[in-house]
């Protein structure tokens, strides 16, 4: 009870508590290739679960992933010209009747099953030819950048552990910017 | 026509503007601001309440409902500080209402946070123990058994499958190629919903299915092909889409006499609806379970995260509401204290604001007309005031200008007003004696001793009205007063004071008494000198013709007789010549003259014959005055004469006569004193000295000094007599340099 009672002040110790982060979701590498007038990226990308991740999924508990990209181009200062946002949204859980991991595409509602954990990241961490934006978008001569950040979505975990998402580290997973000309 | 549209406008502003400030200074208009708060806050603690319960509502709003809590909660902890600041402050500097304000919100805050700790309390414990309550080892167990069961039953129906695939497979292992339709008829034959022939590495040879939305093979993955390579089937079951179960087997398929030493074949079965149901909602309630007992920690963490905020939300809102209230009930108390005190330091002008209209208001109407009430008494009693003042004023101007001096006292006899001439008839200073004691002035004036003494025994007879003379002595003379009291009727008669005229008729008795002397004389020198003549010249007949014809005995008796009449009749005619003489007032010769030289030739006729010893003190300064020469003669002679006769049994005569010149003219005046060395004044005479007739002398006529008197009343001098201390007898007579004759001279005919 006495916990209970402190949880507010901790709540804000945590607040005011820097994060430190031992495993970090990152991009691995991006390719970008023009076909038919259309930028198509292939994205590697690496999710590292700790224990504590895994523990919640087996618990049947979604981890909701995100991946954004950003087509901008650079300037001189601070405001920089953001010409596509992309976010792509998936979900992975853990099916504890089929004993499967199940990765839900947002995006594109298709659902996948796997047998390992490790096939559902390999499969969440490879993105292939995934439209970006379309050239006549885009003005010739000019020197556009894609950036691409993939994180656990915190908006969409689970009310209860949501606000520690805000502050704890296992939940609080972003990747590095993967910067790269377009 | 603009203009007055504008200032129509204008008018309505002013209006509109007006209105505001009322509603402003409205303490439900101060009130709004922060209910409004509260009534966000308590909108977002509902729905942050409802996003805690996993509502897909507001979910997606959790931390910015967290944000908008706590930013209201920081909004009423400013204002909660700001008022406490406040009330701290006029606490200290003693301000009237902060200790009775300071009560209630005590208490305020005590009847409102006991109770919701409590609650809060008691909410959490049954929050922790609700939640634990929720997690049952036995359901725990149940679940994963109702799991288990599900997975054997699912074992056996794939068991069969796999003999279903196996069969379709070893059909297909002859076949050099094998066409859809074959599989279709496979697809027939084993029951699936899709059967797709692949390479090894994952290329489709062919592929049927019944499912006609979903034409694209579902290609199983790497791993599950390297899983075949390496002759190991693969059998699981897989959720799919819409919570559709499906069993997928893949095998591997030994080829003879085709391009291809293996083949991979797929062959996927949807569960039946109705077990499917079954399997899901077993998968659906185990996993539920199981994440709810992941989430318990954090489950209670924020139900009492939400619980907190809203206990703090109460408090915080009670807190202020409770300085709010406090120094809302406090504000008319403060009010009317305020207006207490500016009534107390004089101001009646005071009007108190209405700021409610229960009971308060109708004590600060109750006020508001008192202190009018009262402001209309002191403004009559301040128009009462001004009258009596001018009418003071005006008495103060009507007694200044009286020739009779007014005096009043109060009840213990004390001086209250005392007017000009009252100065100047008693010669006293009554400034700083206002207020005081009558005793007190006899104290510091000496020659109202009498004064005030018969003062007193008039008051102490306690009459309505009397009147009284007095006589007192002053720088100026005898002064002879009539004073008139009247006793002032006040309520309590114990306590009334009394006023006191006082009128000199010093100079009325004296020419009231020279007419009457004058009236004396001329009779006499009528009825008295007439007859004289004929007696004498009938007594000097008688002598001529008888006294040579007579015989001795008889002419001697006539001789002594006639004689005798002749003397008398003289002396009778000088008595009548000096009453003459008084009752004359000859046609005034007015010049300047040199009063010494005057003394010395006039002395010097007395010194002839003499043995007295004349001693002469005079002021050397005193050179001219104006007067009437002549009459100052008589005058020097009668005091001479005077001062002669009383020194005629002293063996030592002696006679100094005194100089003395006091300022300069026109103002000024000269002191002469005649001074002997005789028996002097008898005290029986003293006050009557200069009235005629007034003589110890056997032979004296007593018109002497009356004349001196006279003489001196027409320069408008003074003249006193008195007895020396050393002995002797001293006439003193203060002479004005500038020739001054006195109003109130009364004159008579000349004879």
């Amino acid at each position: 009870m006495l916990r209970q009672l402190t949880l507010l002040p901790l709540l804000l110790m945590v607040l005011l508590s820097h994060n430190v982060q031992a495993e970090n979701f990152e991009v691995t590498g991006a390719k970008v290739t023009l076909k038919d007038g259309l930028y198509l990226a292939d994205i590697s990308l690496s999710f590292p679960l700790n224990s504590e991740l895994k523990e919640a999924l087996h618990s049947g508990v979604t981890i909701p992933i995100k991946v954004i990209l950003e087509v901008y181009l650079p300037r001189n200062y601070l405001l920089e010209g953001d010409i596509a946002f992309l976010k792509q949204r998936y979900d992975l859980d853990y099916h504890a009747l089929s004993r499967q991991y199940i990765v839900t595409n947002h995006n594109s509602a298709v659902v996948s099953s796997f047998s390992t954990l490790s096939a559902a990241l390999e499969e969440l961490g490879s993105i292939r030819n995934l439209p970006i934006i379309d050239q006549d978008i885009l003005e010739p001569g000019k020197s556009y950048h894609l950036r691409i950040r993939t994180a656990i979505d915190t908006n969409a975990i689970s009310i209860p552990l949501r606000l520690i998402s805000y502050f704890s580290g296992p939940w609080r997973n972003n990747s590095e910017w993967w910067d790269m000309p377009l | 026509m603009v203009g007055y549209a504008a200032i129509a406008m204008d008018a309505r502003y002013q209006h509109l503007i007006q209105a505001l400030r009322r509603l402003q200074q409205h303490s439900a208009f101060k009130l709004l601001p922060v209910l409004l708060l509260f009534l966000l806050m308590l909108s977002s603690l509902a729905l942050l309440s409802d996003a805690t319960q996993n509502s897909a509502r507001f979910e997606r709003l959790y931390l910015q409902l967290l944000i908008i809590n706590l930013l209201g909660a920081l909004i009423l902890l400013f204002l909660i500080g700001r008022r406490i600041i406040r009330f701290i402050k006029e606490f200290r500097a003693g301000v009237i209402g902060s200790r009775l304000a300071l009560r209630l919100l005590s208490m305020f805050m005590l009847v409102s946070i006991v109770p919701v700790s409590a609650v809060y309390y008691f909410s959490l414990q049954f929050l922790d123990k609700g939640i634990d309550n929720w997690f049952n080892l036995q359901i725990e167990t149940a679940l994963q058994d109702a799991l288990d069961l599900s997975r054997d039953t699912m074992d056996l129906r794939v068991k069969q499958l796999i003999k279903s695939t196996k069969a379709a497979a070893s059909s297909l292992q002859d076949q050099p190629f094998t066409t859809p339709q074959q599989l279709t008829n496979l697809l027939e034959e084993s029951g699936s919903q899709e059967l797709t022939l692949l390479t090894p590495n994952g290329r489709v040879l062919a592929n049927s299915t019944l499912d006609g939305t979903n034409i694209i093979p579902q290609i199983p993955d790497n791993a599950i092909l390297m899983q075949v390579r390496q002759g190991y089937n693969y059998v699981d079951l897989e959720p799919q889409q819409r919570e559709q179960l499906t069993v997928r087997i893949v095998t591997l398929i030994e080829t003879k006499g085709t391009p291809y030493e293996s083949m991979v074949l797929q062959a996927l079965y949807p569960i039946p609806q109705g077990i499917g149901e079954l399997l899901n909602n077993v998968n659906d309630a185990f996993a539920n379970y199981k994440r709810m007992v992941y989430l318990r920690e954090p489950l209670k963490n924020s139900f009492t995260l939400t619980l907190s905020l809203v206990l703090l939300l109460t408090l915080l809102t009670a807190v202020w509401v409770a300085l709010f209230s406090s120094q809302r009930l406090v504000e008319p108390v403060r009010i009317l204290a305020l207006g207490t005190r500016s009534v107390a330091a004089g101001d009646y002008n005071q009007q108190l604001p209405l700021t409610s209209y229960d009971e308060f208001g109708s004590l600060v109407n109750s006020f508001n007309e008192m202190t009018r009430k009262i402001a209309q008494a002191r403004d009559e009693v301040a128009r009462s005031q001004q009258q009596t003042e001018r009418e003071r004023s005006y008495l103060k101007v009507v007694l200044g200008g009286l020739t009779s001096g007014v005096i009043t006292l109060d009840h213990r006899y004390r001086i209250r007003t005392v007017n000009a001439a009252t100065r100047q008839l008693l010669e006293a200073d009554f400034e700083p004696l206002m207020g005081n004691s009558l005793s007190l002035l006899c104290h510091h004036n000496e020659h109202l001793q009498e004064f005030c003494s018969q003062l007193m025994a008039q008051f102490e007879k306690q009459q309505a009205k009397w009147q009284a003379q007095i006589t007192i002595f002053t720088q100026q003379g005898r002064r002879i007063l009539m004073c008139h009291g009247t006793r002032l009727s006040e309520r309590q008669p114990n306590r009334s004071g009394h006023v006191v005229v006082i009128d000199d008729i010093t100079s009325m008795l004296t020419a009231q008494r020279d007419a009457a002397w004058s009236e004396v004389a001329r009779r006499l020198a009528h009825e008295i000198k007439n007859p004289l003549t004929p007696i004498q010249l009938a007594a000097e007949r008688l002598r001529r013709r008888y006294l040579d014809i007579l015989p001795e005995e008889d002419s001697q008796l006539l001789e002594r007789s006639t004689h005798t009449i002749i003397q008398q009749v003289q002396a009778m005619e000088e008595m009548v010549k000096a009453f003459s003489d008084y009752a004359y007032t000859p046609k005034r010769q007015v010049v300047e003259f040199n009063l010494n030289q005057l003394i010395d030739e006039v002395v010097e006729l007395y010194r002839g014959n003499n043995t007295i010893d004349f001693q002469l003190q005079l002021d050397q300064q005193l050179e001219l005055i104006h007067g009437d020469k002549g009459r100052l003669r008589q005058l020097l002679h009668n005091l001479l004469k005077n001062a002669q006769e009383a020194l005629d049994t002293q063996p030592h005569p002696q006679i100094r006569i005194i100089s003395e010149l006091h300022g300069s003219a026109p103002s000024g005046y000269v002191v002469l004193s005649v001074e002997d060395n005789g028996p002097g004044i008898p005290k029986t005479l003293l006050e009557q000295l200069f009235e005629p007739y007034v003589t110890n002398k056997p032979k004296g006529t007593g018109l002497g000094l009356a004349i001196v008197k006279k003489i001196i009343e027409e320069h408008g001098g003074v003249v006193r007599a008195g007895n020396r201390a050393s002995g002797g007898a001293y006439i003193n007579i203060r002479l004005p340099l500038e020739y001054n004759s006195p109003p109130t001279t009364l004159t008579t005919k000349d004879q």
